[in-house]
């Protein structure tokens, strides 16, 4: 007597016959994708650590820094260019939203190289759903990571160096990143692309990461930069997601207060994900066509 | 027999010209990282500029000087940055040649070589040196170009000989690192994390005394843990040549006496733990594994 098939097998058996994977397909490779990068990252427990302490070493500089050049915890200066003078708030607020416009930027074409070295990207091409539900898990794993390590950052900025946000205003400042993810996801998609095609990536992402770091306003308010940097930064949406979340966070803005900064983010959000899209689509065709996919 | 110790010391000597001249000729086969690792310590330290002319408004922190009688924080920058590049080299040229000939696949047959070892490392070390002083140059007169630096040129070459001493002790902590990544294999995390913890506890970006200026009490073990690392006698002795007004947190005298003897232990315990490691792992048969 013949068994019933599983439904789980009967949808498979469709997707094989070249049936679509609807959304819900779609949502569960992403969900995979997740849970396979983190079971992966989670095997090498020292470079876990490392991320953590990382980013609490970069703010400690920053601010041993600063407080020698100040030599108090207010500056005035600062606060005559940006509002405020809490120059500890302006640093690891900068940083918190840079952590995570890298950790978006950069997730996902480290983890496409990851699979060319381990040689599994042709097999994961394979698969018979959408590249970008793959390209998203490995950017959500990676966010996910991130988010953890900035909780940290928060929790020991506020006991040891006295960290003074509104954290009632989080929610706004979450939704804030919200509006600002699909841009840098945009961007990641076209560096994923970039990396199917170069392969090695990583003088070009040390470059732009150093890049980033001077044109954004991590550190400093834009306006010390000389005028023709700061054209440059405008055209970068972390730019605005770090001015926005300052704002609610330090200044206490509403979201109607930010409009001049949700608008261009909104531009952005379109146009890098038709930008991304169409350099990653085009430039997996292209390796396709030569057969370079699985190249090492 | 004393004319064979000669001969064979001159023969050794040949093996590290060799050795410096194909490491030479490796890197500038790539000429884009060679430019890359040229410029782009500039992009670190322009952060480090706009960041100190936002919170102060100009380059004289009154704190600064306060702390280091120096009260220009740019040039104070300038030259801990370029100095910081040995540093970067020892960690990441000197302690990572060995894993680098893992990955090439021919540390074993470099191993049978019959020549003294010691001799391998310190061409590989003399070739990064004499790249990192080509960056370090670089980024000083770049630097220098963007931001401006004030430094007193009469006792340039004072701060040679001092900078001499810190890359022969520098040398020894290469050895040491090259032997543990022998015996541990891969050391991304180990180094980037002492790569960070270095440049907080030495002088580079601020001074030796910001330590105990933010963290009181604890900042003095700190402190003495940074004073330790023959960067910061070094740092502490070269500010104090070139730059005007600037007080060392130890004297001159005091510094290269120290940077002597830590570059004779450093090179002693490096040698030490070289050959131990490269024992080891020839027992082992580990020497090759990746």
């Amino acid at each position: 007597m013949l068994k019933e098939k599983p439904e789980k097998l009967v949808r498979l058996e469709l997707i094989k016959r070249g049936k679509k994977m609807d959304a819900v397909d779609e949502l569960k490779v992403v969900l995979a994708v997740v849970k396979k990068e983190l079971k992966l990252y989670l095997r090498y427990p020292v470079w876990v650590l490392f991320d953590a302490l990382m980013p609490l070493l970069w703010v400690l500089s920053s601010i041993i820094y600063s407080k020698a050049l100040v030599g108090s915890s207010y500056s005035t200066y600062l606060a005559s260019l940006a509002n405020t003078g809490d120059y500890v708030s302006f640093i690891v607020v900068g940083m918190i939203v840079s952590s995570f416009a890298f950790s978006t930027l950069w997730g996902m074409s480290y983890a496409l190289r990851g699979e060319q070295w381990s040689g599994t990207l042709e097999t994961t091409f394979l698969a018979p759903c959408s590249r970008f539900s793959i390209l998203l898990g490995k950017a959500f794993s990676s966010m996910l990571t991130t988010s953890l390590w900035v909780i940290l950052q928060l929790i020991l900025s506020t006991l040891v160096f006295n960290l003074r946000i509104n954290f009632i205003n989080l929610p706004i400042a979450l939704f804030l990143l919200l509006i600002a993810l699909p841009s840098f996801l945009g961007i990641g998609f076209s560096l994923a692309g970039i990396v199917l095609e170069f392969k090695e990536h990583n003088a070009f992402v040390n470059f732009l990461t150093a890049l980033f770091s001077l044109l954004l306003p991590i550190s400093y308010p834009l306006v010390v930069l000389p005028p023709f940097l700061r054209y440059f930064s405008y055209l970068l949406p972390p730019t605005y997601a770090i001015e926005g979340m300052r704002n609610v966070l330090i200044l206490d803005s509403s979201l109607g207060d930010l409009i001049n900064l949700i608008l261009p983010l909104l531009f952005f959000d379109v146009f890098w994900l038709l930008f991304g899209s169409i350099v990653f689509l085009m430039e997996e065709k292209r390796v396709m066509k030569k057969g370079a996919l699985g190249y090492y | 027999m004393k004319k064979d110790v000669a001969q064979n010391f001159i023969l050794e000597l040949k093996v590290s010209t060799s050795t410096a001249k194909k490491e030479l000729l490796i890197n500038f086969r790539y000429p884009l990282w060679v430019i890359f690792w040229a410029i782009m310590p500039v992009f670190w330290l322009a952060p480090l500029v706009f960041q100190g002319q936002a919170l102060i408004g100009g380059r004289s922190s009154t704190s600064f000087a306060m702390l280091s009688g120096n009260s220009d924080f740019i040039t104070f920058n300038i030259v801990g940055s370029s100095l910081y590049a040995y540093v970067m080299s020892a960690l990441w040229g000197m302690g990572l040649s060995l894993r680098r000939e893992q990955w090439s696949g021919t540390l074993e047959t470099l191993m049978v070589s019959p020549c003294n070892k010691f001799f391998i490392l310190f061409g590989k070390a003399v070739s990064d040196s004499m790249l990192t002083t080509f960056y370090a140059l670089v980024q000083f007169i770049l630097a220098s170009l963007l931001f401006g630096a004030k430094i007193k040129l009469e006792n340039l070459a004072y701060a040679i000989f001092v900078l001499l001493l810190m890359i022969f002790a520098l040398y020894g902590v290469g050895f040491l690192l090259s032997g543990v990544i022998l015996m541990y294999k891969e050391p991304g995390a180990l180094l980037n994390f002492v790569n960070t913890f270095i440049s907080i506890i030495c002088p580079v970006n601020y001074p030796l005394k910001a330590l105990v200026f933010v963290f009181e009490s604890i900042g003095y073990y700190l402190l003495i843990a940074g004073l330790i690392f023959p960067l910061t006698p070094a740092l502490e002795a070269i500010r104090a040549l070139l730059l005007p007004s600037f007080d060392p947190f130890i004297g001159t005298t005091l510094a290269l006496t120290y940077l002597v003897l830590v570059s004779v232990v450093l090179l002693f315990l490096g040698t030490f733990l070289f050959n131990y490691a490269e024992r080891k792992a020839r027992k082992a048969g580990t020497l090759g594994t990746y």
